[in-house]
């Protein structure tokens, strides 16, 4: 071990290369015949003796022999460019003087620099860092990749395919650039930017936008305008808003996590799944149904409210780091509690919250089912608008979770009426119907017997079959592999032990439909 | 507080600025800002930014280190410590000079002609008007830096840092000044360090050429007598101050220790026995460089034997050359090989696989050439065991 090694690199594979040039390294000739650059403090004088000086105007006489300062003629060379670099992280903080700054911020937390340049700067950063303040200038050193173009070449104005980064500014804004830049880093890699990419990460800065529009417009009339922000309600949290709740949770914890791993790729892919996937796809569709909902007292319609305004605060605190401006103006537009300070970018980031594993599992059914019956009715050709009967058999563990979000899955499903029932008394309702199984539920959805739906009903079963079987053809070759049980943490080997038996069944339940 | 309306549709160009001037005006990015928030008792965060080059503007690369340094920076600040993010630019020595001489080429000026000071003046007035560029550029991917310690690598606390670590370092021994072989790019006038020089491998020649034996008294050439050597680079026949063979090569153990001339210049030199010396290069016997090669210089010191540039800074031949002083380094190369065909003195041309040095900046071919230099010492810092 040794103290160059005491900062970390990430990635670490460059642990390797760093050490083999520390190893293998050749004294540094940092003269340079340039003019632009700071000049070596020697001066000669006619006998040939050196005096090296730190005096802005240079020694009074020579060091040896005392020959005034006007017979002394100072070395014309300056200094290699990466010697001035290399004194960067502490003559910035005032060095050689014992400044407060010096003091408190040295050494620095993380130096971000591209891989290109490890050998040229960062090694002489801690080179010079060791050798003047006998400590290594940064904790960890963050190498990014290059930006190349969507074919994968690199940019250069020879190529003619640089990008101008206030160009897409301009037009997508720099939230939407930053969030497709942070996406595409991993520590190391190179990456290639399309305009899809900054396309998408603008949508994203818009869906946001909207979301934030809609909750502050669908607020209660029982609640004041410009009320601080309220903890919602726990005695009227309906199982939509635990949900929205547990999925707060777990953002905060894989965002919390992907950062502490350096890994802002994940930060973004987190974000970006809980706020469009879950929270606007479904939390803010859920509670919609709810806030409609006049037959429920205004206190249960408050808690949703106060729901959705807790998700989207914590939504736009953790977004804030990759997307500051907008996130900064939305959550100026939301109400705030007296500790909050004016503005975002100095509020407190989210802490940690305990989740729901019940209701997370409860609404992942709820929301397979919604996405089954949709799909079965988008294959077999029947218009999104039209309502249509629907049973379902409720599994038997399921709590009052479905029956109180009942009329959210009539809405979001387009099922009217929605008929709730056992397994044996589905095997009798709608002969003839779709056939939708997700998960542990299982519907049937009631249809005029139209030429053709019958036949496209049996192919998308059928597709469904093939998928089922494929799945667990490939996770029981998994299981035979005797490394992977050996070798495997237990929790994984239970996780597809598990995620088997529930393959098995659901090829079960759907061969029993494609031969009922 | 009151909420703000919303616009129906988000126009980032609206917002953004707005919100920078807002955070500017809080004074929020500063650990000591008036509008910081941040908890003494935690640790702080720190990062120092890369400095861009001041050479241009900034691109996409810059864009994203900025976005991923920032990301760092505002979840440190919302998590209450201390933040520091401090800025800065670069002077980017070499580079800077590379654009300028381009701007000054397309004026019909040069550094010759400007001198020194007035160069420099030209400098200061270029990076002026690209640190604004570039400042404003970060602004806009909305760096939350602490402007208030904007730094400058040629600012005055950069200089006394310079100044005090090279006179700290020269006290200690672990900076001195030698007589050593550089790299040289006659485009950019300078030497270069080696991470600057890019090895290219390119097929090349070998060529074969009669170097004739004198009499040791006399000092006239004997008829019909020689030793043919190898060399890539013939036109370093001008800065030749011997021929060396291996001690164990029965080919030559009658000829060392006796003297031969070196073409065009005339120079009476020895021929010398050196382990280096590889006995299956060419024809075993080589040229002997010392100030255009680092073999050579290890050769020419453990033998005595002089070391002589025959280059000026712009890759021509300088007035040790003879008849080519003031050609160019491969007009000379071409002129030399066809002289010593008249002469019958070049014997062979054979193709010969070989690794080029090339300035990373410039392209150019880097050139060997032995100068006094300032150096540090590596080897007793960064890998010293830990205490």
């Amino acid at each position: 071990m040794t103290r160059a090694h005491q900062t970390r690199i990430l990635p670490e594979r460059f642990e390797k290369t760093w050490e083999h040039w520390l190893t293998g390294i050749r004294d540094w000739n940092v003269s340079r015949q340039l003019w632009w650059g700071h000049r070596i403090p020697a001066w000669y004088c006619p006998d040939g003796h050196i005096t090296v000086s730190e005096l802005q105007g240079g020694p009074a006489a020579c060091g040896a022999c005392g020959r005034p300062a006007a017979d002394l003629r100072q070395d014309p060379d300056i200094f290699d460019t990466w010697f001035s670099s290399g004194l960067w992280p502490f003559s910035t903080l005032g060095w050689p003087d014992a400044t407060s700054d010096l003091a408190r911020y040295y050494p620095g937390s993380v130096m971000e620099t591209g891989y290109d340049i490890i050998f040229f700067w960062v090694a002489r950063m801690v080179m010079l860092g060791l050798a003047l303040l006998d400590e290594t200038p940064f904790e960890t050193v963050y190498l990014s990749g290059l930006i190349r173009d969507p074919y994968g070449k690199k940019m250069s104005k020879t190529t003619g395919n640089v990008v101008d980064p206030l160009e897409i500014i301009d037009t997508t804004g720099a939230d939407a650039l930053r969030f497709a830049l942070i996406h595409g880093a991993t520590p190391g890699l190179d990456q290639k930017l399309s305009t899809a990419r900054i396309e998408n990460a603008r949508n994203f800065a818009n869906k946001l936008w909207n979301a934030t529009r809609f909750v502050l417009g669908s607020r209660p009339a029982s609640i004041r305008a410009g009320s601080p922000r309220r903890d919602p309600d726990a005695a009227h949290l309906g199982p939509a808003e635990r949900w929205i709740r547990s999925r707060r949770a777990a953002t905060i914890e894989a965002v919390d996590r992907a950062i502490g791993d350096f890994q802002f790729a994940e930060m973004t892919r987190a974000l970006y799944q809980a706020i469009w996937s879950e929270f606007c796809d479904w939390g803010l569709e859920l509670a919609k149904v709810r806030l409609a909902d006049t037959s429920l007292p205004e206190a249960a319609r408050e808690a949703t409210w106060w729901t959705l305004v807790e998700a989207l605060d914590a939504y736009l605190r953790l977004l804030h780091p990759v997307m500051p401006f907008v996130t900064e103006e939305l959550w100026g537009a939301l109400p705030r509690v007296d500790d909050d300070p004016d503005l975002l970018i100095v509020a407190d980031w989210p802490a940690a919250e305990e989740r729901d594993p019940a209701i997370e599992a409860e609404l992942d059914a709820v929301i397979e089912l919604v996405g089954g019956i949709r799909n079965a009715r988008a294959e077999a050709g029947i218009p999104a608008a039209s309502w249509l009967p629907v049973h379902v058999a409720e599994p038997m563990a399921s709590g009052p979770t479905f029956q109180l979000l009942h009329p959210a899955i009539e809405r979001l499903s387009r099922s009217r009426p929605l008929v709730i029932g056992t397994r044996s008394e589905l095997a009798t309702a709608a002969p003839g119907g779709l056939v939708v199984i997700a998960g542990d539920l299982e519907a049937r959805i009631e249809i005029r017997q139209d030429a053709g739906v019958p036949e496209r009903d049996k192919a998308r079963l059928e597709k469904e079959l093939a998928e089922a079987e494929g799945f667990l053809a490939a996770a029981n070759a998994r299981l035979a592999n005797v490394e992977f049980v050996a070798k495997a943490p237990p929790a994984v080997v239970a996780g597809a032990t598990a995620r088997a038996a529930e393959l098995i069944e659901l090829v079960a339940r759907l061969r029993a439909r494609l031969e009922a | 507080m009151a909420e703000r309306e919303l616009d129906k549709a988000y126009a980032p160009a609206d917002v953004e600025g707005v919100v920078y001037e807002r955070w500017m005006a809080a004074d929020v990015f500063a650990p000591d800002g008036a509008g910081s928030r941040a908890d003494g008792s935690k640790p702080p965060f720190v990062i120092i930014q890369p400095p861009p080059n001041v050479t241009g503007s900034l691109h996409l690369g810059h864009a994203q280190r900025t976005a991923v340094e920032d990301l760092m920076i505002r979840h440190a600040r919302m998590q209450g410590r201390p933040t520091l993010y401090l800025p800065g630019l670069d002077h980017a020595s070499i580079a800077a000079q590379f654009v300028l001489d381009g701007i000054l080429a397309k004026e019909g000026e040069s550094r010759a002609t400007l001198g020194r000071d007035r160069y420099l003046e030209r400098m200061r007035e270029f990076v002026e008007r690209t640190r604004g560029v570039i400042l404003g550029q970060q602004r806009r991917v909305g760096a939350s830096a602490d402007w208030g310690r904007l730094r400058f690598t040629m600012d005055e606390g950069s200089a006394r840092a310079v100044r005090h670590a090279f006179s700290r370092l020269y006290r200690d021994g672990l900076a001195y000044r030698t007589e050593a072989l550089i790299n040289w790019c006659p485009t950019c006038r300078t030497s270069l360090s080696d991470l600057e020089v890019i090895a290219t491998p390119t097929t090349g020649s070998i060529w074969l050429i009669r170097y004739h034996l004198i009499n040791g008294a006399k000092g006239s050439p004997k008829p019909g007598e020689w030793i043919t050597v190898a060399t890539t680079r013939p036109e370093t026949i001008l800065g030749d101050t011997g021929v060396a063979v291996h001690p164990d090569d029965e080919r030559y153990s009658a000829l060392i220790g006796q003297r031969v001339s070196i073409p065009f210049v005339e120079r009476d030199v020895p021929i010398v026995a050196d382990h280096v010396v590889d006995r299956a290069f060419g024809t075993g016997a080589v040229k002997v460089t010392p100030a255009h090669d680092a073999t050579d210089l290890d050769i020419g010191r453990r033998h005595g034997l002089a070391s002589i540039d025959v280059m000026n800074d712009d890759g021509t031949i300088n007035d040790q050359g003879a008849a080519y002083a003031g050609l160019d380094r491969f007009a000379a190369r071409t002129r030399i090989l066809e002289d010593l065909a008249a002469a019958g003195d070049l014997e062979a041309e054979r193709s010969h696989d070989l690794v080029l040095g090339r300035c990373q900046r410039s392209d150019d071919i880097v050139e060997p050439r032995l100068k006094t230099q300032s150096s540090f010492e590596r080897r007793r810092s960064p890998t010293e065991p830990s205490p």
